[in-house]
């Protein structure tokens, strides 16, 4: 008898284990209007201080600025509030102050606060009308931002710190299986990536270097933004289009 | 009980998956620059009551090569390996062999005098507001730039004369005479889209002298030690000195630094 209430106990376990990962496997963040998409809240210590929390948005620095500059050169962290950044920082021209100095870009002085420290009710809606004529896809932004890059509609800067900077030309395609029978498997174009992000963007800390061997790496993990989650979750083309990276699979 | 056991068992693997999946797939928060290089030592320290020990190596590497810690002194290349212990460095041993009153402050008994406990906390500091008396930023802020660590390019520093490096403690180090290193020489890049790999003995020499890396991390015999950047990343090879003290090895293109053909 107690052999098959142990087993039961095991198999419920098992069930439930299978159910939550499909319903994570379906259950797809919810999208924000396309001009919302990629905008982050900065309220890190909102509370202690009196400024409002800042809203920064991703479409309208990403025409200008490649994904590297901010995330490997002036070292912004890849998830909200994780960076530790201050107007103090700002200020003696690091992480926004690099650009935000009154010279490249506008300054920390008191007329432009309410640019950056605005609770999000910031005008990235008026900006974002600005990229009308970038080419069309379905999810995210509704951009299709690496047609953009390509086709020099946008010309993003790879380096702010070096004006030699040449990426490494890098263009090795990756064939993913897929860990369920009925998926086909996902493409990686390393050369897709190069264009925008440092090598040590990804490298080691996300995907080992070695094929095949980042273990855990699967769509369960990526819904919960590792992995290929940590941008194509709310900042490069979302989730929702599928046959992007696994381009036998229709939808 | 058996059955009970088992429950234990699996309800444990739930929990630790669930764990171990927060560690992996995302990016690690990079150490501010005045923190990179620097180690924690607590073999005996919190056992004992006492703040662990932070060292650390940029404030060392200004003055000393690392040869002479990590050959001369007999300091291993992980931390906690050591097993330094505060009867050793009173016996003049690793860190006592400069932390000894003479050559820098010490908390041993002087000429009969009594302690100087002020000192404990300068390096048993973990946890503690302890103020250093070299500040690293404004130590740092006229050497050459890095992109990664300690944002210094401490090879350019040492060739520029803005660090002069001790490579001789007398008592310790033995002078021998001098060797001629070999040229640099090419390491071939396993995966053929990326640019070779010229490595310089004569770079590193400069910091390390040969017992550093050889016989135990490399071998002399060429391309007779196989290693891939993986291992390298999991801080082997050149990762015991890559990737924790010196620039890390996400850096791709200052060692893969040949013509792309």
């Amino acid at each position: 008898m107690k052999r098959i209430s142990l087993l039961l106990c095991v198999s419920a376990l098992a069930v439930y284990g299978v159910a939550l990962a499909a319903t994570q496997f379906f259950d797809l963040p919810p999208l924000p209007h396309p001009s919302q998409y990629g905008n982050v809240l900065i309220d890190r210590q909102t509370g202690e201080m009196t400024m409002p929390s800042v809203s920064f948005s991703h479409s309208s620095h990403r025409t200008r600025y490649t994904c590297r500059v901010c995330h490997f050169e002036l070292e912004f962290m890849m998830q909200a509030n994780a960076t530790e950044i201050t107007e103090q920082a700002n200020r003696k021209g690091e992480y926004c102050g690099k650009c935000h100095n009154g010279e490249l870009a506008f300054g920390h002085t008191e007329e432009y606060c309410v640019y950056c420290h605005n609770f999000g009710m910031d005008g990235s809606q008026k900006r974002f009308e600005e990229l009308s004529n970038l080419p069309w896809e379905p999810y995210g932004n509704e951009i299709d931002w690496d047609l953009a890059l390509e086709s020099g509609l946008i010309k993003p800067k790879a380096s702010i710190l070096d004006d030699d900077f040449q990426p490494m030309e890098f263009t090795s395609m990756l064939e993913l299986d897929a860990d369920w029978g009925l998926i086909p498997g996902a493409e990686f174009p390393h050369d897709k990536h190069q264009k925008w992000l440092d090598c040590a963007n990804c490298h080691p800390d996300i995907f080992n270097i070695k094929k095949k061997s980042t273990k855990h790496f699967d769509m369960k993990y990526i819904l919960e933004g590792k992995y290929c989650g940590v941008c194509h979750l709310k900042v490069a083309f979302p989730l929702d289009n599928c046959s992007r990276c696994h381009p036998k699979m229709s939808g | 009980m058996k059955q009970s056991r088992l429950v234990l068992f699996v309800l444990l693997m739930f929990c630790v998956s669930s764990v171990f999946a927060q560690a992996v797939g995302t990016k690690k928060r990079a150490p501010k620059p005045d923190e990179y290089g620097n180690v924690v030592i607590n073999n005996y320290s919190e056992e004992a009551g006492i703040s662990p020990v932070v060292f650390s190596h940029w404030l060392h590497r200004s003055m000393y090569t690392c040869r002479l810690c990590h050959v001369d002194l007999g300091f291993a290349m992980e931390a906690g390996e050591t097993l330094i212990r505060e009867e050793d460095n009173r016996n003049g041993l690793y860190c006592g062999a400069c932390h000894n009153g003479k050559k820098s402050f010490t908390t041993k008994v002087l000429d009969g005098k009594e302690p100087d406990n002020s000192n404990c906390d300068r390096c048993h500091s973990q946890g503690k507001d302890i103020v250093p008396q070299k500040e690293f930023y404004e130590f740092v802020k006229d050497f050459p730039r890095s992109r990664f660590g300690n944002r210094v390019d401490w090879l350019k520093a040492e060739e520029l004369g803005l660090i002069k490096l001790n490579d001789y403690l007398k008592g310790v180090s033995i002078k021998r005479g001098e060797l001629k290193y070999p040229s640099d020489f090419e390491i071939d890049a396993k995966f053929n889209e990326m640019p070779d790999i010229i490595f310089s003995h004569e770079k590193h020499a400069v910091w390390n002298g040969c017992e550093l890396c050889h016989p135990q991390i490399f071998s002399i015999k060429k391309a007779s030690t196989v290693f891939d950047m993986q291992a390298i990343f999991d801080g082997k090879y050149c990762g015991a000195c890559h990737g924790s003290v010196a620039f890390t090895p996400m850096d791709c293109q200052l060692c893969h630094s040949t013509e792309i053909k």
